[in-house]
């Protein structure tokens, strides 16, 4: 048999045999049938090109694989729909002249999920520092009177944080 | 967009580029700084690249309305700790194909644009080591190819510092596209403003040729004057104003203007609207103002003139008469 054929026929099994608990694990945890069915669908999507892109994959404990996979992909998923739910509640706040265009949010709610991937590992005083200077445009002194820092320790926030940004955007996720 | 590359970029020179942009954000270089960091550029296309995903990185932040940005990416976390699930997993990642990490290289080595949001100001340093500042509210596409240096000005207000540190791409022309016409550098600082009458052309050093876009006209622009032109006519040259660039250094600077005019000057940087009611616009305002500050100056303009600031919210002001 091929090596292809024979990726398909042992990916067909594993998909028979956990597919179904797989769904029922994911939807006890989001409580929705058809959210926990995507995550499913994409959590197989994963693995099954794990598979084409390794020569070989063992799987001993399938199900301890699967849900690994699937609880990155359920953290993505809150993750995205904290950051679309925040997105709303502050475009509901701004006036309206300030309120960009249907086509101009589509790019701005990207631009977020990309910046918030880069973002979303930084300790929550770095991040803010960051985001000050580079959203707000302040300061570092006026950076360290708010989070109470000294300059110095600003500029190595600063530092930390583009570090982080340009390791991820050209090693990939 | 992600910007991936096919091989591992060296940690090294991630790791000194954060150094370097966390010195740049902070303060102005000094001049010998500036040579040390040019250096640096200059060590391999690595570095290049580096510096490339940093100015993505900038164009990303900069198509973000600051308020709103600060909201979402900093909205309280959940502390759900990623690190530790990603360790066990990383092996699962997928990467896409060397082709499409071709294209998207290319693309972002050739082409860049910038946008900056109300209140915001920005510089960006070209491929060539020209400096472009942006001020409110404006927008700038980048395009360097084997035959020119193009800015394709498309809102909003530029000042431009061009360089010929880089003996090859100095040979090329410097031109800045807007929507009334082609200017072409023939010197070295100069400022572009858009608006609904035109676009004008400030020469601070140097001189600037214009060609308008549909009767073809050609006016060179020398230092030290001004002039407004459409696509069809160039207006009369006139010398430039005291501090009309001093945005690039945030800073609004008037003598003796019109309050009305100065205050249709503060709505280009404040998100929301502000009226002067016109019982006041004749009154004369002087003075450096601020601009990181814009609530700051009109707290100036009540403490200084016979005027006072009417707040519905933070994004609807009046200037009423006392």
């Amino acid at each position: 048999m091929p090596p292809d054929a024979i990726y398909h026929q042992q990916f067909d099994s594993l998909y028979a045999d956990h597919n179904d608990w797989l769904q029922g694990w994911l939807r006890r945890r989001l409580g929705d049938r058809s959210t926990a069915a995507d995550l499913a669908h994409d959590t197989f999507l994963r693995v099954w090109a794990k598979y084409r892109s390794e020569a070989q994959l063992q799987l001993l404990e399938p199900r301890a694989y699967l849900t690994t996979v699937a609880k990155r992909l359920m953290i993505n998923h809150c993750e995205r729909q904290s950051l679309e739910k925040a997105f709303i509640e502050a475009l509901a706040q701004l006036p309206e002249p300030a309120v960009p265009s249907i086509e101009e949010q589509v790019i701005v709610l990207e631009t977020l999920h990309e910046l918030d991937r880069l973002l979303c590992e930084l300790p929550p005083k770095v991040r803010s520092a960051f985001l000050m200077s580079q959203l707000e445009g302040l300061t570092y002194d006026s950076i360290a009177i708010h989070l109470q820092v000294n300059v110095r320790t600003v500029t190595r926030y600063m530092a930390q944080a583009f570090r982080q940004c340009l390791h991820l955007m050209l090693a990939g996720d | 967009m992600n910007n991936y590359t096919e091989e591992r970029v060296n940690s090294r020179v991630i790791n000194e580029a954060a150094d370097w942009l966390a010195r740049i954000h902070g303060k102005a270089l000094s001049e010998e700084e500036t040579r040390a960091w040019k250096q640096w550029l200059k060590q391999s296309p690595e570095h290049q690249r580096v510096w490339s995903s940093a100015e993505q990185l900038a164009h990303q932040f900069g198509r973000i309305e600051p308020t709103l940005g600060i909201s979402v990416l900093d909205r309280p976390r959940t502390g759900i700790s990623r690190r530790k699930l990603l360790g066990i997993i990383t092996a699962l990642t997928v990467m896409p194909s060397a082709t499409w990490f071709g294209i998207q290289l290319f693309r972002a080595n050739t082409f860049n644009g910038y946008r900056t949001a109300t209140g915001e100001r920005r510089e960006v340093l070209l491929a060539d080591s020209s400096l472009v500042v942006l001020n409110t509210a404006s927008a700038l596409d980048v395009k360097f190819n084997g035959e020119y240096r193009s800015l394709q000005h498309l809102s909003g207000e530029i000042y431009v510092k061009t360089s010929s540190d880089n003996v090859e791409l100095a040979k090329l022309p410097f031109i800045v596209e807007t929507e009334n016409g082609r200017l072409r550098a023939l010197g070295t600082r100069f400022a572009v403003r858009n608006d609904e009458f035109g676009t004008r052309i400030s020469v601070f050093e140097g001189a600037v040729e214009i060609v308008t876009k549909d009767t073809l006209s050609t006016v060179v622009v020398e230092s030290g004057r001004q002039v407004m032109f459409t696509s069809r006519a160039v207006g009369e040259l006139t010398p430039i104003p005291v501090g009309s660039d001093a945005w690039k250094d945030g800073v609004l600077y008037a003598q003796g203007m019109r309050l009305a005019d100065f205050t249709k000057e503060l709505t280009r940087y404040r998100v929301g609207l502000l009226y002067c009611s016109p019982a006041i616009g004749d009154i004369p305002v002087s003075g450096a103002f601020q601009l990181a500050d814009t609530d700051k100056i009109l707290q100036l303009l009540a403490d200084t003139l016979p005027v006072k600031i009417d707040t519905r919210t933070r994004y609807w002001v009046t200037i009423n008469p006392l």
